[in-house]
Formats: C-alpha cells, sequence, structure tokens
C-alpha cells in the first residue's frame, strides 16, 4: 500500500504522465489558414474533386460565422492564422505490418500504454492510432474485413469506399453545423472510418488513439461510424498530448449513423494535457459529436473528461426514427484550472423514442465545470421519455459547479424528469473511511469512485479499469 | 428595428415629462438617467439567453401613449377583491392613484402606506430608495423607472407587526390608442417587522396594452414578509414585471407569483440574500389557457453565508399555451452553509401547448446543499385509474388530480385570506377548463 502511494504520489507530482513529446520528425504546411492551405491539406491527401469543393464551402461559411462567447469557460482569442493545420509524421508509406512503423513512434504508443503490437496479440482490439493529423496505423484489418467490417483511416476510405463517404459525410453535422465543425470541414486531416454491414455484431471492440505531438499544430480529425442495419459496434476513443506552454486546438467531429435496429456505443477517455498547476498551456477540447438513430436503433455516448485546459463539447443523439433510445453517461473532472462546459442534446423526433442522461462532474481545486444540456420533444414524438440526473462533488472553497438544463416539450404524452444536486464529500463520510485505516486521499478517492460508479459501469472492462486508475490520479494533491 | 422602438418610447417619455412638470429635480435627473440607460439597453429579442422563448415583437412593433386615469367603478372592482383582505386598499388605475376607489383607515404609528406621489416631496427620503434595488441594467427596470407616474409606497417601522393585509390593486382599462402604464411598488420592512402585502394586476376590456411594473421589496434584518402577485390581466395586455428583493440578515420573504391570465406576462424575480441566515421562498403557478403566453425567470443570489432559499414553480398549460420557466440559484465564493431547492413541475393538457423550462444551479463554493428537479409530462394514468376505481368518471378523475397538482403551489401561501379566494377559483377554474364539473 505504501508503495503504491509513493509511486502516485510521484506520478501525481510529475503531473501529467503524457507530458513527453516524441522526435519524430513529421511533414507541415506553415502555419495559417486561406483557401489554398485548405487546397494543399486535400491535395496532400489525394482526395477527389468533389471532396476538395466540400472543404472549400465550408471554409467559405466559415468566414461568415462569428466565434461563439455564449460558453461559460471564457479563453483568450485564438488567432487561426498561428495554427499549423498539417502535420504528419515523415516518411509515411502504406503499412503492412508493425514492422514497417517508425520505431520512434511505435515507443511513442509503447509510452502511452498502447503498445500497438501488444494490443494486436493481447486485448483482441482493433486499433486506429492517430499521430498529430494522420492515422498511422490501423491494427486486425484482415480479420475485420471477413466479416465486411470496414475499419481504417479517413483518407483511406476516401480512396476506397468513396461512395460511403460521400454519402454519410456531413449528414449528421453538417459543414455549416458551427464555427468549430465547419473549421474542423475545411481543414480536417484524418481520423477513423468505421462501416459494420447490416446484421454484424463486430466481433471486437474498435479503438482510436489520438495524439497531438508538433507544437503549435491543431488537430482536426473527423471520424465517421456507419452501423447498418441491425449492426453492433462498439468504438473508444483515448485522448493524450505532450506538455507545452501554449493552448493547442483540438477542433474534432464524430458522427454516428445508427441505421434501422443498429447499436452503436462510444466510448471516451479524454485525457489531453490539462495546463500546468498556474493554468499555462493545456488542450482547447472543442469539439462536435452527434449520432442519429433511426427507427429502433440505439446510440450511447459514454465519456470520461479527465483533460483538456477547457473541454467543451456536448455529444448528442437525434432521435430520428420511431422508438430509437439515446444515452449519455458522462465523467468530468476538472482540477487546478482546468474548465469544463460539456452535456449533451438530446432531439426526440420519432414517436416512443427514450433517452436517459447521467452526468457526473467532480470540480476540485479552481476547476469550474459546467453541465449544459437539452432536452428536446417536438410535437410529433408521442410517447417519448426523458430521464437525466446530473450530480456535482466539489472538493475545496474555490471551485465551480453549475447545471444548465433545457427541457423543451411540444408533446403532453412525452414524460421528462430532471434532477440535480450539487454537494460536497461529507466529513462523515471520509471520517467513516478513515477509521478503518484508508488515508484521507484514498478515502476521497474511494468515494469519487463510487460517485461515478453509473458512469464507470458503462465503459468496457478495460476502459472502466483505465479510467477508474486515472480518477485517483488525478484526485491526488487536489485533497486537503 | 431596435433604434425605432427606442424612438417610440422616446416619444412616450417626451408626453409622460410633458404631463408631469412639477416633479423635484432629483426625479427628473433620475428618469433622464434610466431612460438612457434604457436606450443604450434597447429592447430584448430571442437572441438574448434571457429572451429566448419569449417574443417581444407586440411590444416592439407597438407604438404607446402614456396611459391616463379612467372612470372604474367599485361594482367592476368587486370581483378582483378578496374576502377578509379588505381592510387596507389602494388602488391605482392605468397607473394613477384612484382615491376614491382606496381605503385607508387609521393605521398604526409607525405604518406608513401611501401613494408614491405623495410622499416624493415629504421626509421620507425617497431620492435614496427609488431604484436603489432592482437593477438598473435590466431594460424594463430603466424604463419603468423613467417612465412610472405613481404606486404604492409601505414602510413598517422596526417591530411593528402588521397582521392585517394590504391589497394593492393596479387597474388597467381600455383605451383608443395602445397604452403603456408604468406601477411601481416599494416596500421597506424594518427590524423584526412583519407585513403581509398582495399586488393584484387586473386588466378590463381588451384593447393592446403594455403594464411594465416594478415591485421592490426590503427586509431588514429578522423581518418578515408575505407576498403574492397576482396576476389576472386581460389577453390584449402584455405583462412585464420585475419583483426585487433584498433580504438581510435572519429575515424571511416569501414570494408568490401567480399567473391566472394575461396575453403574455414575463415575472422576473430577482432575490439577494444580502447577509447571514436570511431565507426565501419563492413559488409561482401559471394556469395557461388559449394562446396566452406566461414566461417566469428567477434569480436567487446567495451572497453570504447560511441562507437558505426554496423555490416550487408549477404550471398547467392547455390549448395552444406556453409557459417558460428559467429558476437560477447562485451560490458566491464564501457563502457556505447554504440550503437551496429547486422544483420545476409542467403539466400539459393539451398537444399545442408548449412548455420550457430550464432550471439552473451556480456555485462557487463547496459547503453547499443544492438540488434542483424538473418534470414535464401529463398525468398519471395510473392515478386515474385509482380514482376510477374508486368510482369517479374520467374528467372528475382528471379534475381532481390537476386541481391537487396546482393546489400543492396554492398551499404554501401564508395569508389565509388569499389562500382561501385561491382554492376557490381553482375549483371553478378547472371545472370550466376540463368541461365538467369537479
Amino acid at each position: 500500500m505504501a508503495e503504491t502511494n509513493e509511486t502516485v504520489q510521484a506520478l501525481a507530482e510529475a503531473e501529467y504522465k503524457h507530458g513527453w513529446s516524441s522526435n519524430v520528425e513529421s511533414d507541415q504546411l506553415p502555419p495559417g489558414l486561406n483557401e489554398d492551405i485548405v487546397r494543399a491539406i486535400s491535395a496532400k491527401k489525394n482526395e477527389p474533386e468533389w471532396l476538395t469543393e466540400w472543404r472549400l464551402r465550408a471554409y467559405r461559411h466559415w468566414l461568415t460565422m462569428p466565434e461563439p462567447d455564449w460558453q461559460k469557460p471564457k479563453y483568450p482569442k485564438i488567432d487561426y492564422q498561428n495554427i499549423i493545420y498539417y502535420s504528419a509524421p515523415k516518411k509515411k508509406v502504406s503499412l503492412e505490418s508493425l514492422d514497417e512503423v517508425d520505431p520512434e513512434l511505435l515507443e511513442t504508443f509503447e509510452k502511452l500504454g498502447i503498445s500497438l503490437d501488444e494490443q494486436k496479440r493481447l486485448t483482441g482490439v482493433a486499433v486506429d492510432a492517430v499521430f498529430d493529423s494522420v492515422s498511422v496505423k490501423t491494427t486486425f484489418r484482415e480479420e475485420l474485413s471477413k466479416q465486411g467490417v470496414i475499419f481504417c483511416s479517413f483518407s483511406e476510405a476516401v480512396t476506397d469506399h468513396p461512395e460511403l463517404v460521400k454519402k454519410y459525410l456531413g449528414s449528421v453535422v453538417p459543414y455549416t453545423d458551427n464555427y468549430f465543425a465547419t473549421l474542423n470541414s475545411a481543414v480536417f486531416s484524418d481520423g477513423s472510418f468505421c462501416y459494420i454491414p447490416p446484421g454484424v455484431r463486430c466481433p471486437m471492440e474498435l479503438s482510436t488513439y489520438f495524439r497531438i505531438n508538433t507544437a503549435g499544430t491543431g488537430q482536426f480529425e473527423r471520424t465517421l461510424l456507419i452501423a447498418d442495419e441491425g449492426a453492433y459496434v462498439s468504438y473508444l476513443e483515448g485522448c493524450t498530448a505532450p506538455s507545452r506552454d501554449e493552448n493547442q486546438l483540438h477542433a474534432a467531429v464524430v458522427e454516428l449513423v445508427a441505421l434501422k435496429g443498429a447499436h452503436i456505443k462510444y466510448s471516451t477517455v479524454q485525457n489531453w494535457y490539462p495546463g500546468d498547476k498556474n493554468g499555462k498551456g493545456g488542450v482547447y477540447n472543442f469539439v462536435t459529436k452527434r449520432g442519429t438513430a433511426h427507427e429502433n436503433a440505439k446510440v450511447s455516448w459514454t465519456q470520461v473528461e479527465t483533460g483538456s485546459a477547457i473541454t467543451w463539447k456536448y455529444p448528442s443523439c437525434v432521435l430520428k426514427g420511431d422508438n430509437s433510445v439515446g444515452e449519455f453517461y458522462s465523467v468530468a473532472l476538472t482540477r487546478d484550472h482546468q474548465m469544463a462546459d460539456t452535456g449533451t442534446k438530446m432531439v426526440h423526433i420519432g414517436k416512443n423514442t427514450k433517452s436517459t442522461i447521467v452526468s457526473k462532474g467532480i470540480s476540485a481545486g479552481q476547476g469550474d465545470q459546467t453541465y449544459r444540456g437539452l432536452v428536446k420533444i417536438l410535437p410529433k414524438a408521442e410517447g417519448a421519455r426523458n430521464y437525466s440526473v446530473c450530480d456535482s462533488l466539489l472538493i475545496g472553497g474555490k471551485c465551480g459547479a453549475h447545471t444548465v438544463p433545457y427541457i423543451e416539450s411540444s408533446n403532453k404524452s412525452a414524460v421528462i424528469e430532471h434532477e440535480a444536486s450539487t454537494s460536497k464529500i461529507s466529513d462523515d463520510q471520509i471520517f467513516f473511511l478513515r477509521q478503518r485505516g484508508l488515508s484521507e486521499e484514498d478515502a476521497v478517492s474511494m468515494i469519487v469512485n463510487g460517485f461515478c460508479k453509473d458512469v464507470l459501469s458503462e465503459l468496457p472492462m478495460e476502459f472502466a479499469v483505465e479510467a477508474q486508475k486515472l480518477l485517483g490520479l488525478k484526485l491526488e494533491g487536489a485533497v486537503g | 428595428m431596435t433604434t425605432r422602438t427606442q424612438n417610440r418610447f422616446a416619444h412616450t417619455y417626451t408626453l409622460l415629462r410633458k404631463a408631469l412638470p412639477d416633479e423635484p429635480g432629483w426625479l427628473s435627473e433620475l428618469r433622464d438617467e434610466a431612460f438612457e440607460n434604457f436606450k443604450a439597453l434597447g429592447l430584448p429579442t430571442v437572441k438574448h439567453e434571457e429572451w429566448r422563448w419569449t417574443n417581444l415583437k407586440r411590444i416592439a412593433d407597438t407604438d404607446f401613449v402614456p396611459a391616463e386615469l379612467a372612470e372604474v367603478s367599485e361594482a367592476q372592482l368587486a370581483k378582483y377583491l378578496i374576502e377578509d383582505a379588505d381592510e387596507i386598499r389602494l388602488v391605482f388605475v392605468n397607473g394613477h392613484f384612484a382615491d376614491k376607489l382606496s381605503k385607508l383607515p387609521t393605521i398604526p404609528d409607525g405604518l406608513v402606506i401611501e401613494p408614491i406621489s405623495r410622499v416624493l416631496g415629504s421626509d421620507e427620503g425617497l431620492q435614496v430608495k427609488l431604484g436603489r434595488f432592482a437593477e438598473p441594467t435590466q431594460p424594463f427596470t430603466a424604463l419603468n423607472t423613467a417612465l412610472f407616474t405613481d404606486g404604492a409606497y409601505i414602510r413598517a417601522g422596526n417591530s411593528l407587526t402588521i397582521q392585517t393585509p394590504i391589497h394593492v390593486l393596479y387597474v388597467s382599462t381600455d383605451s383608443d390608442a395602445p397604452a403603456v402604464s408604468s406601477p411601481r411598488t416599494l416596500v421597506l420592512a424594518g427590524e423584526s417587522s412583519e407585513l403581509r402585502v398582495i399586488e393584484s394586476f387586473v386588466g378590463h376590456g381588451n384593447s393592446p396594452r403594455l403594464v411594465n411594473s416594478v415591485t421592490e421589496i426590503v427586509a431588514k434584518g429578522n423581518a418578515a414578509v408575505r407576498h403574492v402577485k397576482l396576476l389576472r390581466e386581460s389577453d390584449g395586455t402584455s405583462h412585464l414585471g420585475w419583483t426585487e428583493l433584498n433580504v438581510e440578515r435572519d429575515a424571511n420573504v416569501s414570494s408568490h407569483s401567480i399567473n391566472l391570465d394575461a396575453g403574455l406576462a414575463r415575472n422576473d424575480v430577482h432575490a439577494v440574500l444580502a447577509a447571514e441566515g436570511a431565507n426565501c421562498s419563492l413559488n409561482g403557478l401559471v394556469l395557461g389557457r388559449d394562446r396566452q403566453h406566461f414566461d417566469n425567470h428567477i434569480v436567487v443570489d446567495h451572497v453570504r453565508p447560511h441562507g437558505t432559499s426554496s423555490q416550487l414553480y408549477r404550471a398547467v398549460v392547455d390549448d395552444k399555451s406556453r409557459s417558460v420557466f428559467a429558476g437560477k440559484v447562485i451560490v458566491r465564493q464564501g457563502a457556505h452553509g447554504t440550503d437551496a431547492q429547486q422544483q420545476n413541475n409542467n403539466l400539459l393538457l393539451s398537444n399545442d401547448a408548449k412548455v420550457d423550462t430550464k432550471p439552473q444551479l451556480e456555485i462557487y463554493t463547496d459547503d453547499v446543499k443544492c438540488s434542483h428537479g424538473a418534470t414535464s409530462g401529463q398525468l398519471n394514468p395510473e392515478a386515474i385509474f385509482f380514482l376510477r376505481c374508486r368510482g369517479l368518471d374520467e374528467t372528475h378523475a382528471r379534475n381532481l388530480l390537476t386541481y391537487a397538482f396546482a393546489n400543492n403551489v396554492i398551499e404554501h401561501i401564508k395569508i389565509d385570506p388569499v389562500r382561501l379566494a385561491l382554492e376557490k377559483l381553482l375549483t371553478e377554474r378547472f371545472a370550466g377548463l376540463l368541461g365538467g364539473s369537479p
């Protein structure tokens, strides 16, 4: 016990475990944003004409949009001309086996605890690793393709499956959607693409690891996931970045399409660099995530948000088809000067649509977080049902927790329930655990894990363990 | 659009100032300043977060003239009076004091009940109190300060307990051109005093008009104020009402906002728990029908430690009516030991009715107990089944449950005659609303 505590202490003092950077040579475009850069990105990816045009339309639309400022976490103005929009590890050729991957890169992922090779052999999780802006390696592709599952980087999908990309790209998050999604549509560099054919239950968890490496870059990846009729897929996403003094922008877009009877489970463990103790540096995580659920389909979001200087995202479900189901489970932890404004939107369009929202927020130090959510029942959503619960736990007298749920109901048969509570860890609970020999920090960690249990139990096994450890680590030094 | 609207009110303002030539200088200055404020702020649109669900187009598109005093008979007034709460009565018609309709019996020493217009020049020191509490940064409180003609002024001295409810009636009547009246109420409860105040806003006739009211209530240390605002405006009326509560150490304020009728009504309640141990309870009821639109915006600001606050807002909406609720509890840094509860329940009786709600918590300290809940839906089919098993027909069962749902708010009213009158009114209302008799 003592030893683990020391290790934990050491790690806590090291503050951010993934703060190193790798010396992988990268091929990058100069910083700045204009039509030429958009064209250059498109050219680098050998994209067809229609996609270049789509990007340019997005770029031109972006120019007309004002940057939103209604969010709770305020940040200094971002200089969009000072960001590198494309950075890729050099020596990128198509890779058939792991031996061909740059050893420095492999080491990077080894350090992250995602040894691609090991992952491949032991856990049976198919991994698509995205380093800076491009996908470097997708494992298990062959086995997946036997079932007809397509799992590859976005740029490969554009080349190999243009009909699917063309049909679904922007169908859930149109390029006009919001400031950051539009920016992403113009400059996205890579990401993951996944298609599960009708009736197929994807034999393994699919997973993407994102890492920002190069300084001054923004990461703009795009994930498109399509589950055809009756298909099932569970998808995991993890993120890290090196410690740098400047703020880095991460503006991703994730689109999920669950066709009739399909089920998509999307889990995120977000651990971008949160900045140092005084709030210097860190990643701005401004992400647009949305899923459309057709008839009898189900879209389920689970997120554990522990990193980033600012997290600003609302994974949403558009419950279009009758009897479709949307779920949102979230744990967000902010400490030091971290800020989070996160939540979900559930739009009930079809009859008998159901949604569940479970959000747990933990604020420590000078952390500040907001749950912001929308439950919207349209007039035709007969028999719609929503249940939301948002709890916040406060640790220390300088943190903040806010709850802003929006409920709009236009159907009398719809039943909506929302409840929220805010409190601190009670002294009685700590006293009880201390009596049984736990240190104060262990006691807090145990209480927090209990507080988050409803959400953590929704995560796939391997992730749940990782998330639990992560929460414990993040809380170290925040208590007392 | 915005500038045009301001110009409209600029004309209204000029007309009003001409009609009130002999005001004290400090008041003219206050008005000018407030009007400048209003011009700078402009009329809010649905793009403003706090107005996203309430469209003020009907105000923005209308030219208003200042409302003038009109004849109202005792008989016309009768149906708005409250049994057993009619000893002290102040009546204002279109924002002007109606002497003949008011009742001001001999009142105990230390209690002042007067129309504001009569005390403006006296040593009541109004110049330091008027407009000091209500947010000057809100467009409509600013507009009220600029345009107000009269209102009730109630002050209780220290340790004075007034059991008799004070009924303030603001009546608006038909006019040829759309008119704006700006009633203003100022209630000052001295230390350890106790006051009961009822404000009724009633409308006669259906001509379009704007009633823009401001009510300021200050409860000094250990004081108790019970306040009820009854809204019985006509369908042609747009009612904008701002209620500012300033609660000091260990004082206790309860405020009920009962929305029975109005074409469009927006109530803002802003409660500041300014000292330790302050306590407030804010409740509201909306009964919407036809195309009525009700909007209740509540802010409870816990500034100091150990304050308690509770909110219970309920809405029953039928036909094409709409109810909006936005409640915010702020707990400032250092306001430890705060206990704040907030509850919003909505009942939709028709598929064309709409409910929008946004209960908010904004918390900056850790030692607090805060919770909120919101629900929206229809009557529980099992409860209806239960009642039908016991021999009630469907209509009776629904009436009874709807009545119970609404009465839950009414039963918190601590001014007995008002509670009884409202219970009676509810019984009548639901019989009519659901097409049966309870």
